[in-house]
């Protein structure tokens, strides 16, 4: 482990300029991914600013939809009464992952902020371009069973496992950022993170210095709360990253399905947003024909590398299983 | 007292923190130890830029090839060697070869651990690499056949004609199998503690074996053994990689001897992957020839693996197959390979649990060729003798553990054709397998106090690995003595102590349990002698015959009683010490002849639950019942089968340790390499037939340690091809294999 400094805020500002004068400066919040990291010298932070007592810590209601604070802790948002009742997949979606200790550290903006738990990524005993740019990449020829199989290139085929941004992608979520020039910006969840091409290690669209301090879902996804599901499929019960899992929600008018959201977890660097099942199913009386025709236009441009190939076939099933799931929730 | 399910003696210590762990002892102006390892399979290391980490923050030192100590080799063959169990007989850092990925090549001393870490990842190694044996399947091609396995169990026989058998059968199974490698994974990482004091020296160390480690240490230091103390009183679970002696246990007393500072050396999670063993990846050819009944008339078990190029463990794969069953012509072949991977070692059921799963799985594959029931299948070809050696088991009460699981399970609802049970739209499959392992006993002694309180102190250099042996001794010497448990003082996990076994092949309950309860049965008498000849005593002059020992208190049959502390008080000494010991038993040693063959036995149902289109496999409930003799504590004996049948449930669906073309393992950490978790384990039955084997041990008892995770496997695996029709043979059984 290399050497840091730490410093504790309660004051935006101040963590913002702390973090801006140093490339190498972090924002932490809960820790739960930033620590391991550290310790396992995969990241060498030279500071860490900790941040958990800025005021960003609540949930609250704002323009009919729900402002969920980036420093609320995940089991927070799960159990909240609001987040249970309107945008059940979200808390549906936090608790299958991690554990209740590690929910009770994450925070809602260091899940949009965690790492890859692609192996060679998490040693630095491996080539990796995500760690170090230009080692090359282990995975695409070696163990890649938890890796993606859309949005990948030839530099990385990196997954990003976060369970609670595949919900918030079929939610239209949107994130509040606080930028150090004291103004603020929203981005649109499925523009959050971005796909590798040649530059792996850049997560994300987040700029050095920037904060998270809102994650805002709209008033209009409450709408799937009552045919909304998520479905985690994995290698053991609990505490295991998805191999696949799928976030969705469904309105119906007149046997018709009105609208729908859906975003898959785990088979990409990012939430994907499943558009072309979203197409498909848009004004379409459901039937299980029609879920497998949606399932099958979104894996289409899948691609496997051998250890993952697997979850092509497995995508398509989650994705006709979930929305049998969700048509069929009483 | 004996079969009361009386609590773990040391759990309120270990879940108020009161139980210190190896790590977890002060040392006063200690150094931390972190060790670097090699980052390739095979060469030579030509340059280490130690300068420069010498000079880093808080770093005092490295040890390397070139300032390292030498120590003494182990001996090669015969007396000296057998009395010393190293998991590989290598001492690193004597030299500048390197045979693994992980290696230990150099220590990085610093004042603190952080300091240490960060030491010896900035480490520049410069090596000649050569090219690497790393090809697992090479065995197939070319291999050696050793002779024995560890225990002196042949690794190689035939009887009758295997070939012609084959041949003239009615129904032929032929198939292969393979079970990955796996990593042990004890909660507790393994470390040591080195403290010098002029020319003694006493470690502290996380081990299944303190006598053997310390013999060890003593050995390669030149030392007498009385001149080390080895002491390790808990111990956060082994499942083997503890069992025997491994290089980091040198590195800590060489470190502090050339510092003059004691030194503690903390492995990580990762260096435990490659520094203390692993269950080496397998590969099985089972055929079973049988006739239109189902009497098995031919089998043939080879075993392909591999050892690594410094030590000399071989996965023993067939030993059971040559013995379960009473199959007239059989051929059991183990061949081997030397590979550049860290070296293998025993793990929980080694040769049984991963063996078994192979031949279970093959016994399945014929009960369906044959259209017979799996449990019939298996009662048609019981075995009442061992047919390797011709010796009647002691016990094999088999049939019992099939027919109650059978009817504890209900196996009569089980419909033989796969995929045709249903439950709320899963697919529900039944499977069983035959459990067994060896009872092994080996020899020991122990030091028994009894002192002017009435309070017996039960020495023996024995450790308690979690499994509850310093409950299970109490409660034997409190047996064999008369008093109650809460009179006893069990003290282990100290060389210094009379010599006992390793924690290992499910013995020291056997073996330790064996030679206490004798010591209290002698230590009984004494009282007893010294009571009716102490001329104060109320039973002076009695008859020996007419007293007892009960409840602590020394009585007569004419109503005479008095607490026992009373014959010490007047014997005018402050305590009254016996020893005793025993050997080996007969047979669980080279050329040894023996009388009986000793196995124990059981059965496991497992129902599993299948989603059809996802793959999912849930296992809702698993029943097992065994023969293993006496149980000492009931409570403790269910949690070493529930740990056993869980160890195999991971071995089913989940354990692979992957080693990438270089020979690195990918999944070093329990992020990636997967064992069970809580929400993966649902209804587990546990019974026990429970009659005593008083031909194996003073107590009746055989052991518990490794059966539970035999045939577990075997079982999984049969009830998914109930369930789904597809016959996995490769394990870990994924959700993948099954879409």
């Amino acid at each position: 482990m290399h050497p840091y400094k730490y410093i504790k805020t309660n004051e935006a500002n101040t963590a913002m300029k702390a973090v801006t004068e140093s490339e190498k400066a972090v924002f932490l919040a809960g820790g739960t991914n930033l620590v391991d990291m550290v310790r396992r010298d995969v990241t060498h932070p030279d500071l860490l600013v900790h941040i958990k007592d800025l005021p960003y810590g609540q949930i609250t209601p704002d323009a009919g939809g729900l402002r969920l604070g980036a420093l609320v802790s995940n089991s927070d948002t799960a159990d909240h009464p609001q987040v249970m009742k309107d945008y059940p997949i979200l808390s549906q979606a936090i608790l299958s992952g991690a554990t209740d200790q590690l929910r009770n550290m994450a925070t809602n903006g260091g899940n949009l902020m965690q790492r890859t738990r692609c192996p060679y990524f998490m040693s630095p005993d491996f080539p990796c371009n995500k760690r170090n740019p230009g080692s090359g990449c282990s995975a695409r020829n070696g163990m890649n069973r938890i890796h993606s199989i859309f949005g990948t290139s030839d530099h990385c085929i990196a997954s990003f496992p976060s369970d609670m941004c595949a919900a918030l992608a079929a939610l239209d979520a949107q994130i509040q950022v606080r930028r150090p020039d004291g103004t603020a910006r929203s981005i649109p969840i499925t523009e959050f993170h971005r796909l590798p091409g040649d530059t792996p290690h850049i997560d994300n669209t987040l700029e050095h210095g920037e904060l998270i301090t809102f994650i805002d879902l709209p008033g209009e996804t409450k709408a799937y709360a009552p045919k909304s599901v998520y479905l985690k499929v994995r290698d053991r019960h609990s505490y295991a990253f998805a191999l696949v899992s799928v976030a969705v929600g469904l309105v119906l008018e007149d046997n018709r399905i009105q609208k729908v959201g859906m975003a898959m977890g785990s088979v990409a660097p990012k939430p994907w947003r499943a558009t072309e099942a979203e197409t498909i199913l848009t004004g379409k009386t459901p039937s299980e024909r029609l879920f497998k025709e949606a399932a099958a236009a979104t894996m289409a441009s899948a691609q496997g590398f051998g250890g993952n190939t697997f979850k092509i076939e497995l995508g398509k099933r989650t994705i006709a299983r979930a929305l049998h799931m969700a048509l069929n929730k009483a | 007292m004996i079969g009361e399910a009386k609590i773990r003696v040391d759990g309120p210590l270990k879940v108020s923190g009161g139980a210190k762990y190896t790590l977890e002892f002060p040392l006063d102006d200690s150094l931390y130890a972190v060790i670097v390892k090699s980052s390739i399979a095979k060469g030579r290391i030509t340059d280490m830029d130690t300068a420069s980490v010498e000079q880093m923050p808080g770093v005092v030192k490295v040890i390397h090839p070139g300032n390292a100590l030498k120590l003494k080799p182990y001996p090669t063959g015969g007396g000296d060697a057998l009395a010393l169990a190293p998991g590989e007989p290598f001492i690193p850092l004597q030299d500048n070869n390197v045979y693994h990925v992980g290696q230990h090549i150099a220590i990085v001393l610093a004042e603190t651990l952080e300091d240490a870490q960060l030491g010896a990842s900035q480490l520049k190694v410069t090596y000649q690499q050569e090219p690497a044996a790393l090809d697992k399947e090479h065995v197939l091609e070319e291999f050696f056949e050793p002779e024995r396995y560890n225990t002196g169990e042949e690794l190689q026989h035939e009887r009758g004609d295997f070939r012609q058998a084959k041949n003239n059968a009615e129904v032929v199974v032929e198939e292969e199998y393979l079970v990955p490698a796996e990593n042990h994974n004890p909660m507790e990482p393994a470390g040591t503690l080195a403290i010098w004091q002029g020319e003694r020296l006493t470690v502290y160390d996380s081990t299944q074996g303190v006598d053997n480690a310390r013999n060890c240490v003593a050995h390669c230091f030149g030392m007498k053994p009385e001149n080390v103390r080895l002491l390790a009183y808990y111990i956060g679970g082994g499942f083997g990689c503890k069992g025997f002696f491994w290089p980091h246990t040198l590195l800590a007393p060489m470190a502090a001897k050339i510092m003059d500072r004691p030194v503690r050396l903390v492995l990580s999670r990762k260096d435990m992957y490659t520094s203390m063993g692993h269950r080496p990846e397998v590969i099985q050819k089972i055929t079973l020839a049988s006739d239109r009944n189902g009497n098995i008339t031919a089998g043939e078990h080879i075993t392909y693996s591999y050892t690594s190029i410094l030590g000399a463990h071989y996965e023993p794969c067939g030993l059971t197959s040559a013995k379960l069953y009473a199959i007239p012509n059989f051929s059991m072949r183990h061949r081997y390979t030397q590979l550049n991977y860290p070296t293998p070692t025993p793990m929980r059921g080694p040769g049984e649990s991963n063996g078994t799963f192979a031949l279970e799985s093959a016994l399945d594959e014929l009960a369906e060729k044959l259209g017979m029931d799996p449990v019939a299948l298996r009662i048609r070809n019981y075995a009442a003798a061992n047919p390797v050696d011709g010796l009647p088991y002691s016990s094999n009460k088999v049939r019992e553990c099939y027919r109650r699981g059978a009817a504890l399970f209900g196996w009569e609802n089980r419909n033989k054709l796969p995929g045709k049970m249903l439950k709320d739209g899963q697919l529900i499959g039944h499977g069983m397998a035959t459990a067994t392992y060896p009872a092994y006993r080996a020899g020991g002694a122990c030091r028994l106090t009894l002192n002017q309180d009435g309070i017996l102190t039960a020495q023996t250099a024995i450790q308690d690995i979690g499994t509850g042996t310093y409950t299970v001794m109490g409660q034997i010497a409190a047996d064999a003595l008369g008093i109650p448990s809460s009179q006893v003082n069990v003290e282990i996990g100290d060389s210094d102590f009379p010599v006992g076994p390793l924690s290992g092949g499910s013995m020291v309950t056997a073996s330790a349990g064996s030679y206490i309860q004798t010591g209290a049965q002698k230590l009984k008498n004494d009282l007893i002698d010294r009571a009716v000849s102490q001329q104060k005593s109320p039973f002076y002059g009695m008859q020996k015959e007419t007293l007892s020992i009960k409840e602590g208190l020394l009585q007569s049959r004419t109503g005479v009683k008095e607490p026992i502390q009373n014959v010490v008080q007047r014997s005018g000494k402050k305590e009254i010490v016996v020893e005793d010991s025993s050997s080996v038993i007969k047979g669980f040693a080279f050329g040894q002849e023996a009388e009986y063959a000793y196995q124990s036995f059981g059965a496991v149902f497992v129902e599993v639950s299948v989603d059809a289109d996802l793959g999912v496999i849930t296992i809702p409930r698993i029943v097992a019942v065994y023969d293993l003799g006496k149980i000492i504590n009931p409570k403790l004996a269910d949690s070493q089968f529930y740990g056993g049948i869980i160890f195999g449930y991971s071995m089913a669906l989940l354990e692979a340790t992957e080693f990438n073309e270089k020979g690195q393992i990918v999944n070093h950490d329990l992020a990636e390499y997967h064992v069970p978790v809580n929400a993966d384990i649902n209804d587990l039955t546990v019974e026990v037939l429970g009659e005593p084997d008083y031909k194996f041990s003073e107590h009746g008892g055989r052991g518990i340690g490794e059966i539970g995770a035999v045939g577990v496997a075997g079982a999984i695996a049969n009830a998914i091809y109930n369930a789904t029709g597809k016959r996995i043979r490769q394990l870990p059984i994924t959700l993948d294999k099954l879409m």
